[in-house]
């Protein structure tokens, strides 16, 4: 056990022998712990939990009959379950290739070979120290993992007179990888942040400023030799300084370099793409140190940003600002979610079986009586989520049992997915999407009463099944005897075009804010 | 780079210093005897050089222009030459060093900035046109109008047919006109249209500039093939047209996006075509290509070269190019804390043995 | 050293959901105002802006300032105007003949030389760094003059490629106050209903929705039933006046003037947009980074902005919308006056130019002067801190008086150093 844990640990808890015990039990003392007299939500029902953990493990709301299901059975370990299968289900590892795609490409671009890749590690469980090595590492030379030098490749990209953003990239690798955002430490130590020197952007920018992209199509990724340390002044205090390759906050490293003609250890070869493999190679030094049990920030951002995709809000928020003054909501959890984290291997299904079985995590979106506004950084009432396109798109299918083509796709993406380089980590309405559901002919199509169709199946249904059957099926839960007198209601004032009433009463469903988003 | 091949013929070709020049200029030009070089300026002015084997020796320079004198050139006698502005002027001076006084001058010969100017070649008419569309015929020895008409569009170069038949005109959206100068009336039209590019608001490129080969067989339009705006990426282009038959029979296009414009051309008498190339700063070229050829077979790095002047024994010849370092954002002052203008530096070119 | 690219005032210490959630879209007003300011409130009813942006960079040489038959003045001519003394340059001859209703500020002496950070610190307008990202031009306007009775979001923007919502703009302003983009002048994707369905129909499905999310907020927390329904309310707004998006209905003859190219046809678009009431109208073009054959692209490139200009100048002025509609044109910067081995002209924010007219502004106002060279500013410099404390005057916002409210957190809406241009004030 690393000594630093061994250290937390005692530091918080000196009197409570409770290793014992598991993460998910451990997650809600430490949550409490910080509540004090805040209200806490009560635990979810089974309609809301059902769906909740269904967009989260499977990318996709629950089908009409998988809720009526979840929903009849009466075994006290039902969630657990349903936990354990979602985790080893089919939709596992795409949705968890999607969320890391939208996570760490932020839509920047597309690549065959990347999602394939992606898809193949969280099939196998691969541990997260692992994907990241291979990502920084960015090696086209190994078929098993070319497609993880996509991250890299795409940000080598260069746009006419435009140069290669190395900035950008610097950037990006601190951001997704160690939690800080080191762009204003790029001319001068930070301004507002104290530990954010213009030396950790340097060090950083060491590793990765003689990359290239080698060949655009297949990304390959190549380097150039590093002929010495990177110079760097302040724009401030112009005193010329240097640095290696180190991450932020961690030792400089030894730069090697080699006499001109000795600097490969495999020489590039033009006519096969191949860039080489240096002697002293940057990029494989920068993929051991990220992913390494010495670097704190490794474990902590994930961990971090696996809590964000769970919980709505990361322990550090923004998920990008780890320092100093913009400190943990729960310092104990994180630290204990990060060792614990590194002692199972780096293990993602493992987390997220333990922050899913947690109580915090299970609480309902509803405020608790008496409360009109819960803080959002105390975990006490669950948050609302944003759904990605991605999601949309599977949920869409499930609800209306419809399969997206193509085209239908790229419209719903056009819709609902940001723009690139905005990190799709709040909820934020777009009138692209608001006028997508409104008059877009593809939703509106699948709504038309058609032979055989969800609305049409629907709308064959007897007045006393009508409602919980449209509410099943699109918000995956029963609807109330208000909402039932709704729809009731309109399919009456609507009975001699009674497939319509229904398509429209869908449609409210699905353009709700119900719908479109997780709570 | 040092050459690549041995030239053709002449020998090779030996680069000389360059001669700083204090002044951005515009182009340049051999007086027909060779014993004097005149290039218009950045600032309204004329600068001349007497010629010998061994130096350029300063000529008093001549003012009367205006902003940029972009057109200079001899009548084939060369006792006199020509020199129009950016302001719409044409003057006429003799040739002879002390006269400093223009022979007749024509303020508003055209309305803005005249791009492109021909000389018959029995001097019987100077032909000038530019961004206001118009071409105008002039009688050298006086000045005076002879005839004016629309060129439908913003003409960049102009030469006349070696027989003095006829008027050729290159404008902005890649149109080669040929004109009947007696009537104004258009004869036919050739199509460059590689060489423009409407780039979101922006119409880009050209014709730049033409060369006959030695019969007069084969019309060579340069320009670029324009990629963008802004920067004005593109590959060189030189279109070469079979005269009687106006088919394209000759497409030089190179690969390098930031090779630019060819701005000026010359045939050699040895059967190739010599021409001068922008670049994007700090690049440029002077290159030797031969007709049928793709690409050029000999090629001398000339930073930003302009214009391209032939010394009547065909033996030398200058560049016209720009200082290195010429680009830059911001405020970037000189050693003198002064901020920096940049100049047009001579390239000297000799074939040697 | 060149500056940062990256290093722009937007690295966010707060957390962007504080600010998002609580303060945007809880409808309570963000912003603290004075009771002295609320017999200005009146006056300032009414008030619109539209905002030329030329992206990449206006030759001030080839514009505003020229500096004709001098080593960097390039070979256009500068010609007279309305206003006897003033003389702008050949490509501009429409705008010379309104000159009578503009003023021009040719010290502006800004910080950027990329676009990257000029782009967003010129529409910020540098205001101090206080870990919080401001608001654009636009989005703080949309927030200070609130979008009048037009029944149209307070901030259009018509621009060349994808339109859409942009809600960034607004920065701590929270979405709301973000901008509609109009891609290419045109109307947003699937702004019209379909043929098939009947008002009514369309009334009663967004009837059921809003009834669906207030059931679904009661008892939660309601920031995002809100913004849902701020954004179907805009659609809602739009689909009515869709009649703004319908080109056919344009006169010939206005096409004709504004001219048939892309900033033509936007600024006349852009017109209607005022015309309709929208409070902040915004016009970008993009591709002025003329970095080589500067002068033949200028040439073109600034004819078919004067062409436009010009037209909406006079037509402004024409239906008596110059009184209370505030008009600038600009860039992120100006150009080099060195000219480069291509013909161009680079990034240049050491001395440049810009124009503006209408509401609260002088005409025929002249704002400091450059060097015989046109390379410094040789009176007093402008950075874009006294041009937003001018605009805002112009608009009877004052500054001294108006702040924002983050949280909490007062935040004035001009950079606190600079003071507004008086000379170019009515």
């Amino acid at each position: 056990m690393p000594r630093h844990l061994v250290l937390t640990l005692l530091l918080a808890f000196p009197a409570a022998p409770f290793a014992a015990e598991p993460l998910s039990a451990r997650i809600d003392q430490l949550i409490s712990a910080k509540a004090s007299n805040a209200k806490f939500s009560n635990l979810s029902d089974n309609a809301e939990f059902l769906r909740r953990i269904y967009l989260d493990l499977a990318g996709r709301i629950p089908a009409r009959d998988e809720t009526a299901r979840f929903l009849a059975d009466a075994s006290p370990t039902k969630r657990s379950k349903l936990i354990d299968d979602l985790l080893n289900g089919p939709d596992f590892p795409t949705r968890m290739s999607e969320q890391f795609h939208v996570m760490f490409m932020e839509r920047l671009g597309d690549h065959a070979d990347w999602s394939a890749y992606l898809l193949e590690s969280f099939k196998k469980n691969k541990p997260w120290n692992q994907i990241a090595k291979e990502i920084l590492r960015a090696d086209g030379s190994n078929p098993e993992t070319k497609g993880s030098s996509f991250f890299m490749s795409k940000r080598l990209e260069h746009y006419g007179q435009q140069t290669v953003d190395y900035s950008a990239l610097t950037r990006d690798i601190g951001r997704l990888f160690l939690g800080k955002d080191l762009r204003c430490a790029e001319c001068h130590d930070h301004l507002f942040i104290e530990e954010y020197k213009q030396k950790d952007f340097k060090g950083l920018f060491a590793f990765v400023q003689n990359a290239f992209l080698n060949d655009e199509k297949t990304a390959v990724v190549g380097e150039k030799p590093m002929p010495g340390k990177v110079p760097f002044m302040s724009v401030f205090k112009k005193i010329p300084k240097e640095t290696g390759p180190g991450l932020p906050g961690g030792k400089e490293l030894e730069v090697v370099v080699f006499k001109k003609g000795e600097e490969y250890a495999k020489a590039p070869d033009p006519k096969a793409k191949s860039p080489g493999q240096l002697k002293f190679s940057p990029l494989t030094l920068l993929s051991e140190q990220v992913p390494s049990k010495e670097s704190p920030d490794f474990a902590r951002n994930i961990t971090n940003r696996i809590w964000f995709l769970l919980l709505g809000r990361g322990i550090v928020h923004p998920l990008d600002l780890h320092h100093a003054g913009n400190p943990p909501s729960h310092p104990e959890l994180l630290a204990l979610l990060a060792d614990e984290f590194v002692a199972h291997g780096y293990d993602i299904k493992w987390l997220i079986t333990e922050i899913t079985r947690s109580q915090t995590y299970q609480r309902s979106g509803k405020l608790p009586e008496g409360v009109a506004k819960a803080e959002p950084q105390l975990f006490v009432t669950s948050l609302e989520k944003r759904l990605s396109a991605e999601q949309l798109i599977a949920s869409f299918q499930t609800a209306l049992n419809v399969k997206a083509d193509p085209a239908a796709k790229t419209k719903i993406m056009k819709a609902y997915a940001n723009a690139p380089r905005e990190p799709e980590d709040e909820i934020s309405p777009m009138l692209k999407g608001a006028l997508f559901l409104l008059n877009d002919p593809l939703v509106l199509g699948w709504l038309a009463p058609q032979p055989g169709n969800v609305v049409d199946q629907l709308s064959k249904k007897p007045e006393g099944e009508l409602a919980d059957e449209v509410y099943l099926t699109v918000l995956s839960r029963k609807p109330t005897d208000a909402e039932r007198q709704t729809v009731n209601a309109y399919v009456k004032k609507h009975e001699a075009k009674k497939a319509e009433a229904v398509s429209r009463l869908v449609w409210a469903l699905l353009a709700s804010t119900e719908f479109g988003i997780n709570h | 780079m040092p050459p690549t091949t041995p030239a053709p013929a002449k020998g090779t070709l030996k680069a000389a210093k360059p001669i700083p020049v204090s002044q951005q200029l515009c182009g340049i030009e051999y007086s027909p005897k060779g014993d004097m070089l005149v290039a218009g300026t950045f600032e309204g002015g004329i600068r001349r050089w007497k010629v010998t084997p061994a130096e350029l020796t300063d000529l008093p320079p001549l003012a009367g222009h205006n902003a940029w004198v972009q057109c200079v050139a001899f009548d084939s006698k060369g006792e006199r030459f020509f020199s129009a502005d950016s302001w719409g002027r044409v003057n006429a001076w003799s040739a002879d060093p002390v006269q400093t006084k223009p022979l007749w001058s024509v303020a508003d010969a055209h309305s803005t900035w005249i791009h492109a100017m021909a000389i018959h070649p029995k001097a019987e008419f100077l032909a000038t046109a530019g961004r206001d569309n118009i071409i105008r015929l002039t009688d050298p020895a006086t000045g005076k109008e002879i005839r004016r008409w629309e060129a439908g569009d913003d003409v960049l170069a102009m030469t006349f047919h070696p027989s003095g038949l006829s008027l050729i005109t290159g404008d902005l959206h890649g149109l080669i006109k040929e004109w009947d100068h007696s009537t104004g009336k258009l004869k036919r039209e050739l199509n460059a249209k590689q060489m423009f590019l409407h780039d979101r608001l922006q119409d880009v490129g050209g014709v730049r500039c033409f060369a006959w080969n030695a019969d007069a067989s084969m019309l060579f339009a340069g320009g670029c093939q324009p990629k963008s705006g802004g920067f004005v990426q593109g590959f060189n282009l030189v279109i070469g047209f079979d005269w009687v038959s106006g088919q394209a029979k000759m497409n030089h296009k190179t690969t390098n996006e930031a090779d630019g414009y060819v701005l000026d051309m010359h045939w050699n008498p040895d059967g190739f075509l010599m021409a001068v190339t922008s670049g994007q700063p700090g690049q440029g070229k002077l290159i030797f290509l031969k007709p049928g050829e793709a690409q050029p077979f000999q090629s001398y790095p000339v930073p930003n070269a302009h214009s391209l002047a032939i010394h009547p024994d065909g033996k030398r010849l200058f560049v016209s190019a720009t200082n290195a370092n010429s680009s830059g954002n911001g405020r970037q002052l000189g050693k003198d804390k002064e901020y920096p203008a940049n100049t047009s530096p001579l390239h000297g070119f000799e074939f040697v043995g | 050293m060149a500056r940062s690219p990256l290093c722009t005032p937007r690295d966010h210490l707060l957390s962007r959901r504080q600010w998002l959630g609580a303060t945007a879209l809880a409808g309570a007003s963000a912003l603290a105002v004075n009771p002295l300011t609320i017999a200005a409130e009146a006056k300032k009813k009414g008030k619109q802006v539209l905002f030329v942006w030329l992206d990449g960079g206006l030759s001030q040489l080839e514009s505003w300032d020229p500096k004709p038959n001098t080593p960097f003045g390039g070979p256009f001519r500068a010609i007279p105007t309305s206003v006897p003394g003033i003389h702008i340059s050949e490509l501009l001859p429409n705008s010379a003949k309104q000159m009578h209703h503009l003023a021009l500020v040719r010290s502006l002496c800004t910080q950027d030389n990329s676009h990257s950070a000029g782009v967003e610190r010129i529409q910020r307008g540098d205001p101090k760094n206080r870990g919080v990202t401001y608001p654009y031009f636009g989005s703080a306007v949309a927030k200070l003059l609130g979008s009048g009775d037009s029944g149209l979001p307070p901030y259009i923007h018509v621009k060349p490629l994808s339109g859409g919502f942009m809600p960034k703009d607004a920065g701590f302003l929270g979405p709301k106050f973000g901008a509609l983009a109009l891609g290419d002048g045109k109307a947003p994707d699937n702004l019209l209903r379909p043929e098939t369905m009947t008002a009514e129909e369309d009334n009663e499905r967004n009837e059921l929705r809003n009834l669906v999310d207030q059931r679904y907020a009661e008892n939660r927390r309601t920031n995002t039933m809100e913004a849902t329904r701020y954004v179907f309310n805009m659609a809602a707004q739009l689909q009515k006046r869709r009649d703004l998006f319908d080109i056919s209905t344009y006169s010939p003859k206005d096409v004709e003037r504004y001219g048939k190219h892309e900033i033509g046809r936007h600024m006349l678009i852009a017109r209607r947009m005022l015309e309709a009431g929208v409070t902040f109208v915004k016009v970008s073009s993009f591709g002025w980074d003329t970095h080589g054959d500067n002068f033949n692209g200028q040439g073109s490139l600034v004819p078919q902005f004067d062409q436009a200009f010009a037209a909406m100048i006079s037509d402004l002025h024409e239906r008596g919308m110059l009184e209370h509609t505030l008009v600038i044109a600009m860039s992120e910067f100006g150009r080099t006056p060195r000219i480069n081995g291509h013909l161009g002209r680079d990034h240049w924010p050491e001395a440049w130019s810009l124009a503006m007219g209408g509401t609260g502004i002088k005409k025929g106002a002249v704002v400091g002067k450059t060097n015989d060279k046109g390379t410094f500013v040789a009176t007093d410099e402008h950075d874009i801190g006294h041009l937003f404390h001018t605009w805002f005057r112009a608009l009877g916002i004052d500054p001294k008086k108006t702040e924002y409210d983050n949280e909490g957190q007062p935040l004035p809406i001009a950079h606190e150093g600079c003071k507004p241009l008086t000379e170019a004030l009515a």
